[in-house]
């Protein structure tokens, strides 16, 4: 190696290193990064200061992270399949209006089951991959440098969370009345279009539950296979152990949420729903929530 | 001037492996700091453990006066690379930084002004990160650290993939940014390129320091870098090489 290489090494020059230093921020001129990149083309460039955040602010974290859960090409998809199914489904379900209403009722509301089937599926998956994928791709090494207190990290996601629930609420019930407009146009038949707000409320209330859900299972396993997996099978599992018995079936009230939340989706409660409810969510929702943001916050990023 | 990067009797300990081991040193302003040491030797490790990502067993790490995480904005003033390919392939180079410039607060302009610096032509910036070269990755990960103002950098094998050309315009670059006051603490392998960059080594072994002095003053008795690296670690490095 030459010393011609070096441009203008300090300790070559005997005494000047720590002398001639200045303050960073006294002369903005005299930042750092005035050097030029070699590649493609070695052209002159000054790079100056740049105006940033005193602080970083929750808002931009969450509109940070609420892009994060949309730019990768497997978000956009997983969106993308959830809308267009919804749209589908209700087109179909205008198609088929008549034998529907005879089966369910005239009410607008009832489409909503139906045309929410894609997306239920697929937005907690969603979901999943925004807490996963900051591990399995190693991002959490940059996001957890930019803010390094990683609650609000995760409340930020949080955040994006539940208003991607109320945002696919009202897309549901959107395609749901237009659905059951175009259905009951065409096959001559009057809807019913009175609003019953236990059920939405309760629908509602259903979607932020399996997305809350959905964030557990995603921090808690830090990998998008065992979450997923783990979202949709253990649940089903548990469902089916009601076979075994009556005896087994009266615990499980308390424990199975997807019986439980029925009653959110009915609007109609007897005397233990609210209560099965309650337990039910501990063990699905806040269970998973509390423990996965737990070794969210704890975990290594490396 | 005072230290901008105080390491204070960090230990970090990994069940029984000790990674880092009481180690003190500091990076003063207006110059380049390598870090060097054999592989495993807790570079990355201490370098981690200034920022945060990993919790320390003891000790403390002050940057800038303060903990990492009590800097309003940190990522703003203490640019950081400490492993390139940590990033989500399916994102696009130009998307990574737009994310980091959104959190920090830089205008949508500085992108294209820091992907001009390192040399990722537009084409490049469009494509996804899982299609970039290791050198590539890198550029992306430098420019990254510099998007808010940093006083500070904390780099970790950045040369690491980087072209003869890209070795060369970091060490202009680093350079220019210690001239200009700023604080940069480096890892490498590249003892030769060290040399040529650096005003100061921290060296490390098995954990702990093993030597800490200018350059100058290090290599008086061996007249390079290389041959004062292999005495210094030759306790602590691995077995199998011995000549
Ligand atoms: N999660 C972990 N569990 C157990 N040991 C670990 C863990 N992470 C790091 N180590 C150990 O800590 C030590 C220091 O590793 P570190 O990555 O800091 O070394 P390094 O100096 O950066 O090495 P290299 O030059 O190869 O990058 C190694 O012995 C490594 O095995
Ligand atoms: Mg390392």
């Amino acid at each position: 190696m030459t010393a011609d290489l070096t441009p203008t090494h300090p300790s070559d020059q005997t005494g000047t290193e720590m002398t001639s230093t200045q303050p960073v921020a006294a002369d903005p001129m005299a930042h750092p990064l005035t050097q030029m990149a070699a590649r493609p083309a070695p052209k002159v460039e000054l790079l100056k200061p740049t105006t940033v955040f005193d602080r970083v602010g929750f808002g931009s974290l969450v509109k940070v992270e609420m892009r994060k859960f949309l730019d990768t090409r497997a978000g956009a998809w997983l969106l993308g399949i959830g809308l267009a199914s919804a749209v589908g489904i209700a087109l179909i379900c205008a198609v088929f209006y008549r034998q529907l209403t005879e089966i369910t009722g005239t009410s607008w509301t009832m489409l909503a089951g139906f045309v929410g089937f894609g997306v239920q599926l697929l937005v907690p998956v969603m979901v999943i991959l925004m807490f996963t994928t900051e591990w399995t791709q190693r991002t959490t090494l940059t996001t957890f440098s930019l803010e390094p207190r990683r609650g609000r990290v995760v409340a930020a996601k949080g955040v994006v969370a539940v208003a991607v629930a109320l945002a696919l609420w009202l897309f549901q019930y959107g395609m749901a009345a237009v659905g059951s407009a175009i259905g009951g146009a065409v096959h001559h038949i009057d809807v019913d279009w009175s609003m019953d707000w236990k059920i939405l409320a309760g629908s509602l209330a259903a979607y932020i539950m399996s997305m809350a859900m959905a964030a557990g299972f995603g921090m808690l396993f830090m990998n998008t296979a065992a979450a997923i997996v783990t979202y949709m099978a253990l649940p089903m599992v548990v469902s089916t152990l009601g076979l075994a018995g009556s005896k087994v079936q009266a615990v499980l009230n308390w424990v199975d949420l997807s019986t439980a939340s029925v009653p959110l989706l009915l609007g109609e409660w007897k005397a233990n729903d609210g209560w099965q409810l309650l337990t039910a969510s501990l063990i699905w929702v806040v269970l998973p929530v509390v423990l996965g943001t737990w070794r969210y916050l704890r975990t290594e990023a490396k | 001037m005072s230290p901008m990067i105080t390491v204070t009797n960090l230990t970090k300990r990994y069940g029984d492996v000790l990674a880092v081991d009481n180690v003190s040193f500091q990076a003063p302003p207006g110059s380049v700091t390598g870090f060097l040491g054999p592989n495993g030797a807790g570079k990355s490790t201490t370098m981690r453990c200034a920022v945060e990502l990993t919790p320390a067993t003891s000790g403390e790490v002050t940057i800038l006066g303060q903990r990492y995480r009590d800097l309003p904005n940190p990522a703003a003033r203490v640019g950081i690379l400490l492993d390139a390919s940590a990033q989500h392939a399916g994102r696009t180079g130009r998307e990574v930084l737009t994310l980091g410039a959104m959190t920090l607060g830089a205008p949508k302009a500085r992108v294209d002004e820091v992907l001009q610096l390192v040399g990722l032509t537009p084409k490049e910036a469009k494509a996804r990160v899982g299609t970039y070269s290791l050198g590539m990755r890198q550029r992306l990960g430098i420019g990254h650290a510099l998007l808010g103002n940093p006083e500070v950098l904390i780099l970790d094998e950045p040369a690491n993939g980087l072209d003869p050309h890209g070795i060369h315009w970091m060490r202009g670059l680093l350079r220019g940014f210690a001239d200009a006051g700023g604080t940069v603490l480096l890892s490498s392998h590249l003892l030769h390129e060290v040399q040529l960059i650096a005003d100061r080594i921290v060296m490390i072994g098995r954990g702990r320091i093993v030597a800490d002095g200018t350059v100058d003053e290090l290599i008086a008795d061996h007249g390079n870098l290389e041959d004062m690296f292999l005495e210094r670690t030759a306790t602590t490095s691995r077995e199998g090489f011995a000549a």
